[in-house]
């Protein structure tokens, strides 16, 4: 883990510390995800070659998986 | 440098990487371009390979355990009788939500290996105040 110092706009800063809590993570944490999210994938590893293998069409397809898998309820 | 801590993964982040059409499929793809070590449960392996048979075809399902078996950093915890009874357990606890064996085996792991994060879109996954990545 490398160390290092940024400077934030007050107004950023209030909202990155209300986000952070309610997600129930550090503000440094909550900075490390935001940053992971924004960078680009870059990976020769095997199992990449699958990434958006499919395409449902479905932007909450991860979400509705127990409907697709157990069916619904009537 | 800091050892990188186990994070359990469950079907809906498995789905989101593979998904392109899902609105995580961009976090997920980062995520897993550089995993820390990840655990999940033979039931999140069944589900995907179902969710693949159900929604696609036979060709894609085994594509995913192709996927399955590509992702060196994955473990997958065996769902045997020991599981079942602890699952089980959580299930009854949380009667009023509609817990899978597949969520209540991923709460044991987290709550056996000391898990404290949890690659999921689902909100089950976080009854047990485990961080969930989104």
């Amino acid at each position: 883990m490398i160390r290092t110092q940024i400077s934030l706009e007050r107004n950023d800063y209030t909202l990155v510390k209300r986000e952070a809590k309610a997600a129930g993570v550090s503000v440094a944490e909550y900075v490390r995800r935001a940053i992971r999210q924004a960078l680009p994938a870059c990976s020769d590893a095997p199992w990449m070659r699958y990434a958006g293998f499919v395409e449902s069409g479905n932007s909450r397809s991860s979400r509705t998986i127990d409907d697709v898998v157990y069916g619904t309820k009537d | 440098m800091a050892r990188r801590t186990e994070c359990y993964v469950d079907t809906s982040a498995l789905i989101a990487f593979l998904d392109r059409s899902d609105s995580y499929h961009p976090l997920f793809k980062r995520l897993f371009s550089d995993p820390p070590p990840l655990a999940t449960s033979a039931l999140v392996v069944a589900e995907g390979h179902g969710w693949f048979l159900r929604r696609y075809d036979r060709r894609r399902a085994i594509q995913f355990l192709g996927f399955i078996d590509d992702l060196a950093a994955l473990t997958v915890q065996p769902f045997d009788a020991a599981a079942l009874s602890k699952s089980a357990r959580l299930v009854r606890k949380f009667a009023d939500r509609d817990l899978t064996l597949a969520d209540a085996h991923g709460l044991v792991l987290i709550g056996e290996r000391r898990i404290r994060s949890c690659w999921s879109t689902d909100r089950h996954l976080g009854l047990t105040g485990v961080s969930l990545v989104v």
